[in-house]
């Protein structure tokens, strides 16, 4: 799965540790994410995309392989 | 997203079959112990013997028997191949009944372990500590098998809360030092009456069920209740803030943990020979928890 969380992190102007904190999850989750080293859950997905403002769909995409 | 240290699925079917001769051949061997003579000669690392001639390190032995060195070794690979299989077809949701499993199955044998530690003396407790190398892999078979069929509640977690930690760490560094301390002072032991659930053994007379044990060294109990305890709590206690992604980080360390403790028992297994195979089988149980630990820990600080 590819994720825009890092350009989402960017538009917003927030930090891993910011992000980490407002979602309630550790900062080396929020960094592994965006490796693509984690897959995060649907419940942590929805949240992610709930505090930027999209769908799930907008920052969160399947790829060949998955 | 791969989860690390799972074996092909292709293993599943040589682990049960592997594993079934180890449970015939270990059985086998603890019924007719004293019949079987299969003499084999072969090498050491090291031995101390009573009835060998050759002691000390990289000494060819007669071994009485191999009979129970190949049914470690199957009950170990055997119980390893079908723990750490891939599922037929493996998804996230067998990956959370794994993690629950094996957690459950960690609690589960410790607490087993910590009981038999203080509660079985003399002959019972060697064969306690034999069954306890392959303990936990056949406990988390079973557990998992059963939540498969069960539907589990997959909310539930098997944790404990983040202040258990700080006492974790506290166990386990008491642990340790009285531990290099009683290598260096022998006059420190700590002895007790000890009531024991079975006594069996070379301590004088007073066998059987529901015994006291009188002037009995607990010293390694006190030092294995402490690691274990402690490992436990500071590894399976919640972070400060805890969540999904650190979960995975430690079922992936109980992965680790498992593989290269059974890696390790194989190498002792056909490596020390004599008292200091005692000595072996009470380091392995301590060996796994310590393992998971150090493995969770530097995976959480170094970074994923």
């Amino acid at each position: 799965m590819i994720n825009r969380l890092k350009v989402e992190r960017a538009i917003k102007n927030i930090t891993q540790e910011e992000l980490a904190k407002e979602i309630g999850v550790s900062r080396q989750t929020i960094n592994a994410i965006e490796l693509g080293k984690y897959v995060p859950s649907t419940v942590l997905s929805l949240k992610i995309a709930r505090f930027f403002g999209r769908k799930m769909e907008e920052i969160f995409e399947l790829e060949e392989g998955d | 997203m791969k989860t690390r240290y799972l074996l092909p699925h292709s293993l599943k079917l040589p682990g049960w079959i592997i594993l079934g001769i180890g449970i015939v051949l270990g059985i086998f061997w603890l019924i007719f112990m004293d019949n079987i003579k299969f003499p084999t000669y072969m090498p050491a690392l090291y031995n101390n013997d009573f009835d060998q001639n050759n002691r000390g390190w990289l000494v060819m032995i007669t071994n009485g028997s191999i009979v129970d060195e190949i049914a470690g070794l199957f009950l170990i690979v055997g119980s390893l191949f079908v723990a750490l299989s891939k599922e037929k077809v493996e998804d996230e949701r067998f990956m959370k009944i794994r993690l629950d499993s094996l957690v459950w199955a960690v609690i589960v044998n410790s607490i087993v372990l910590i009981i038999s530690l203080f509660m079985v003396y003399g002959l019972a407790y060697i064969y306690i500590m034999s069954i306890s190398l392959v303990s936990l892999p056949l406990l988390f078979i079973f557990k998992f098998k059963y939540s498969l069929i069960r539907e589990p509640d997959t909310e539930k977690k098997y944790q404990f809360t983040h202040p258990l930690r700080a006492v974790g760490w506290i166990l386990l560094i008491l642990g340790i030092i009285y531990w290099l301390l009683l290598m260096r002072f022998h006059n420190i032991h700590i002895y007790a009456n000890m009531p024991a659930l079975y006594n069996d053994g070379f301590v004088q007379g007073n066998n059987g069920w529901f015994k006291i044990v009188p002037h009995e060294s607990i010293s390694n109990e006190l030092i294995a209740l402490f690691i274990i305890l402690g490992s436990l709590f500071v590894a399976l206690s919640k972070e400060k803030i805890e969540d999904e992604f650190i979960m995975k980080i430690r079922l992936e360390s109980l992965l680790w943990a498992l593989i290269a403790n059974n890696i390790l028992l194989i190498i002792c297994i056909f490596s020390f020979y004599g008292m200091t195979f005692l000595a072996v089988m009470l380091y392995s149980t301590i060996s796994f928890p310590l393992m998971f630990l150090i493995k969770y820990i530097i995976t959480l600080r170094r970074g994923y």
